[in-house]
């Protein structure tokens, strides 16, 4: 059986509320249009006060001098050892879709296996969901800089500079 | 003539006693208003037996105007087989109407997982249609309200098993009401513990609101509303209802309804520069109050002349003694006769300019001093030459206490024998040994019904003095630019009521302006709010003396009863002058309420049969003359004199033709006959 578009929606917007309510009470903590004093980085589940400055994971680690990549439980603690070696931000992002878990899936005390796979199911499901979203932030990053570039260089910025195919190889 | 005695009651002004503690102000109440991030809106089903226990009820849930989730919930002791039937009736419409699921929760999850969880979690704002009542629904319990909410409920939304014992659930405060009236309710969570404040520290600055829509559209409107009713002035078309006609779809079309009328509610509200939360707007005078607080308007403050040995109280006690409603009254009941419908245009704006209260309001300080000599002179001297002077009115702002000797009068007794009777007032012959307190308008129309000059023992005026500092301007509905300084608020008002064009927007400016303005003509004066309980007051009025009360009463904010005395008393002046000068040419009313009278005429005058009447027909049986069109249209010519706004937009006479004299194309006049059914309800008049 295929899985319907109509059926996909009801899957992401089954707990929107409570993601909503989560994400609003982050934007009251931090503030709204919040974005890392050192980076790019706007995404609410990323970002997070210390010491009154609204930094994202990966700078708060890097700032610390400690590594920015993490292990992520990709189907919940309790439901699988399998971790996933990713960025700080991407971790926090992650964790964040699976609050919207049901309980019985995220919690699974007894380890039971349909639950197991659900949340497997689950965790591709987010890691997709989350790689368009990233996709698309980053595609705007570049759409951006490309302004930017044409505004500063000209139009025909891109081919002023000579850019080899092989150049690492060359060298 | 034979005197009958009669008692009659008079008012007094009322002040509790010193009370312990500060004075208690409704826990969660924030002045200002802040936009809630989150709106919940919920309706329930009764069942239709007398328990009218909670069949279901159904929510949605908005995050500014982007919904977010919709669902049913069903009562804890509804069927398997009803729940069946809500269940598949969601399942369904998820699939056919939309992809975001319509959820079927019990009544325990909504309240736990949607409910509480918007209510403590984000700055939220909980919407209904008759709040109170859903409210009630929901509960699990209830038991009487305490301090503020004491007369009212407090209602406890969950419980807990607790070894067999059901337990309120302290981490879900409950929900307490307290009701006004039938449209009004007071509605707040009780206090909470520290781990639910924890959960508000991120937004500290708010509450969660409470938003009976039935209240905020009986505030913008002025009207009683019911939830048609209300969405046609909003004009919100309603959805079809056929497709899904049976009770769980019509309660979703219920809500579908609210939802809509709350946005256009608050579109309409949030017009108005205030900073009142839609929650506490009450009624059109909330509305009003709140503009004065923006204004920098405040209760008037009183310098008292030495030489009157009288205290704040005495001065308020005798207002309050001086205070009496709108003048009604019939003469022709039971019997159809040929009647023209006039109303004075804007009655208490009207006399209010004429008499420059607005100049009391932003006044420094009000001066109060004894004027016995000068209002005798007046009194004394009055014709109705007088009246017709505008400036004439400005001088009415002075209260008189007269022994009254058979001078017609305003009371308030019970003129039935039945001692369960209400006290109303009238204005009737009057004579009392003891000495009491009138506004001089009253006492000129005394004067002007009786030919007779009261016996005045003493008289103070009060007189504006300075502007108070701090007046800001504001913008009417954010489209009326008013000063208060420069500006009459009363003249600009209706003004601007009369400069609207056509169509929706004007239409709903025009009903804003009106309902606003006659609440704060004088009612915000004299606002008492009752209190849940008893005590020892001392009364200031007639007498001074000490009593204890079953509930003492709380001045509101903008409590001058001077002001309150004076705008009714005036507006039965205006009454009396056009019933003196109909009275002068033969004529007679067959009722009169207020700011309007239904004077007896015909196109071109004719005699009418009525048992003692003064005229004759030819046959000598009683009559009465019905005054000819022409006739009446001299009385209302008089009135123009006396029209205090701008000519541009507001021309002719003050005294005007009610629509119930026209032809329904409004251009020509019809011919109206009025039977008053019922002596004391004017309600009942019958227009052919």
């Amino acid at each position: 059986m295929s899985f319907s578009s109509n059926q996909f929606m009801r899957f992401q917007k089954a707990n929107m509320l409570r993601r909503r309510i989560r994400l609003k009470r982050k934007e009251y903590r931090i503030g709204k249009d919040a974005k890392c004093e050192y980076c790019p980085e706007t995404d609410l589940r990323a970002l997070d006060k210390f010491d009154g400055a609204v930094l994202c994971r990966n700078c708060r680690l890097t700032q610390a001098g400690k590594s920015v990549i993490e292990r992520h439980h990709f189907s919940g603690r309790n439901n699988d050892e399998f971790l996933l070696a990713i960025p700080a931000n991407e971790h926090a992002v992650l964790s964040d879709y699976q609050q919207d878990w049901p309980e019985e899936t995220m919690k699974n005390p007894h380890r039971k296996i349909l639950p197991e796979i659900a949340a497997w199911l689950r965790a591709i499901g987010d890691f997709e969901k989350h790689v368009i979203e990233r996709s698309g932030t980053q595609a705007e990053r570049l759409e951006r800089l490309s302004k930017k570039l044409e505004k500063r260089f000209g139009s025909n910025w891109d081919k002023d500079i000579e850019i080899e195919d092989n150049e690492e190889n060359d060298k | 003539m034979k005197v009958l005695p009669l008692p009659i009651a008079v008012r007094a002004y009322a002040v509790p006693k010193k009370r312990g503690g500060k004075q208690r102000s409704i826990k969660g109440s924030r002045k200002s208003y802040a936009k809630p991030d989150f709106v919940l809106f919920v309706a329930v089903q009764p069942s239709r037996d007398h328990s009218q226990r909670l069949l279901w009820g159904a929510y949605r849930v908005y995050e500014g105007e982007s919904f977010i989730e919709e669902g049913y919930f069903y009562g804890d002791d509804l069927p398997k087989a009803e729940i069946g039937r809500l269940r598949s009736y969601c399942t369904q419409n998820t699939q056919v109407q939309s992809n975001i699921p319509l959820r079927c929760l019990s009544r325990r999850v909504f309240l736990e997982k949607v409910f509480y969880a918007i209510a403590f979690q984000v700055r939220s704002a909980i919407v209904g249609f008759d709040l109170p009542f859903v409210m009630s629904r929901l509960a699990e319990r209830w038991s009487k309200g305490r301090g503020f909410y004491a007369g009212g409920f407090n209602f406890t939304m969950l419980t807990y098993d607790d070894n067999g014992v059901s337990k309120p659930d302290s981490f879900t405060p409950r929900v307490s009401i307290k009701s006004m009236d039938s449209q009004r309710a007071n509605i707040a969570f009780t206090s909470v513990r520290e781990t639910i404040r924890a959960k508000w520290k991120d937004f500290s600055d708010y509450r969660c609101q409470f938003i009976d829509a039935r209240t905020l559209a009986l505030a913008l409107t002025g009207d009683r509303q019911d939830l048609n009713s209300a969405c046609k002035v909003f004009g919100i078309s309603l959805p079809d209802v056929s497709a899904e006609n049976d009770e769980i779809g019509e309660l979703r079309n219920n809500l579908a309804k609210i939802n809509d009328l709350y946005f256009s509610l608050i579109a309409e509200y949030e017009k108005h520069p205030i900073d009142l939360p839609p929650g506490r707007a009450f009624s059109s005078a909330s509305i009003g109050k709140a503009y004065f607080r923006k204004m920098g308007i405040r209760r008037p403050q009183m310098h008292i002349d030495k030489g009157l040995k009288a205290s704040l109280n005495d001065i308020y006690g005798w207002a309050m003694s001086a205070y009496f409603g709108g003048r009604t009254e019939t003469r022709i009941t039971k019997v159809e006769v040929p009647v023209v419908y006039l109303d004075f245009r804007s009655m208490y704006p009207t006399v209010n300019v004429l008499m420059g209260i607005w100049d009391f309001l932003r006044a420094k300080e009000i001066e109060v001093a004894d004027c016995t000599q000068r209002a005798k002179e007046v009194v004394n001297g009055v014709t109705r030459a007088d009246l017709f002077n505008p400036l004439f009115w400005k001088g009415l702002t002075v209260l008189v206490e007269l022994r009254p000797d058979s001078d017609i009068l305003p009371m308030r007794a019970r003129f039935t024998n039945s001692p369960s009777a209400p006290f109303t007032t009238a204005l009737n012959p009057l004579k009392s040994e003891k000495p009491m307190w009138f506004t001089l308008a009253d006492v000129i129309t005394s004067k002007l019904l009786t030919g007779k000059t009261p016996e005045i023992i003493r008289a103070i005026r009060f007189l504006p003095v300075g502007i108070k500092t701090g007046l800001n301007k504001v913008r009417l509905r954010g489209s009326i630019d008013f000063c208060p300084i420069e500006d009459d608020f009363f003249k600009l008002a209706v003004e601007e009521k009369y400069k609207q064009g056509e169509g929706s927007e004007a239409e709903r400016l025009k009903r804003f302006l009106k309902t606003m303005v006659n609440s704060i003509c004088y009612g915000i004066f004299v606002e008492l709010n009752r209190q849940e309980e008893s005590g020892e007051v001392s009364v200031y009025g007639l007498e001074k003396f000490y009593t204890d009360v079953e509930h003492v009463e709380l001045p509101g904010k903008f409590f001058f009863p001077p002001l309150a005395a004076l705008t009714p008393g005036a507006a039965r002046l205006m009454l009396a002058l056009a019933e003196v000068e109909l009275i002068d040419i033969g004529g007679t009313y067959s009722f009169m309420d207020t700011d309007s009278l239904a004077i007896i005429s015909a196109p071109l005058g004719e005699l009418i049969p009525m048992p003692g009447g003064k005229e004759r027909l030819q046959d000598g049986s009683e009559a009465i003359r019905a005054i000819s069109w022409l006739e009446l249209e001299g009385i209302r010519k008089k009135f123009e004199c006396l029209n205090p706004y701008d000519q541009n937009f507001i021309s002719g006479s003050i005294l005007r033709l009610e629509d119930e004299n026209l032809r329904l194309d409004r251009n020509s006049r019809r011919r109206s006959r009025a039977a008053l059914l019922l002596r004391r309800l004017l309600k009942k008049i019958c227009f052919v």
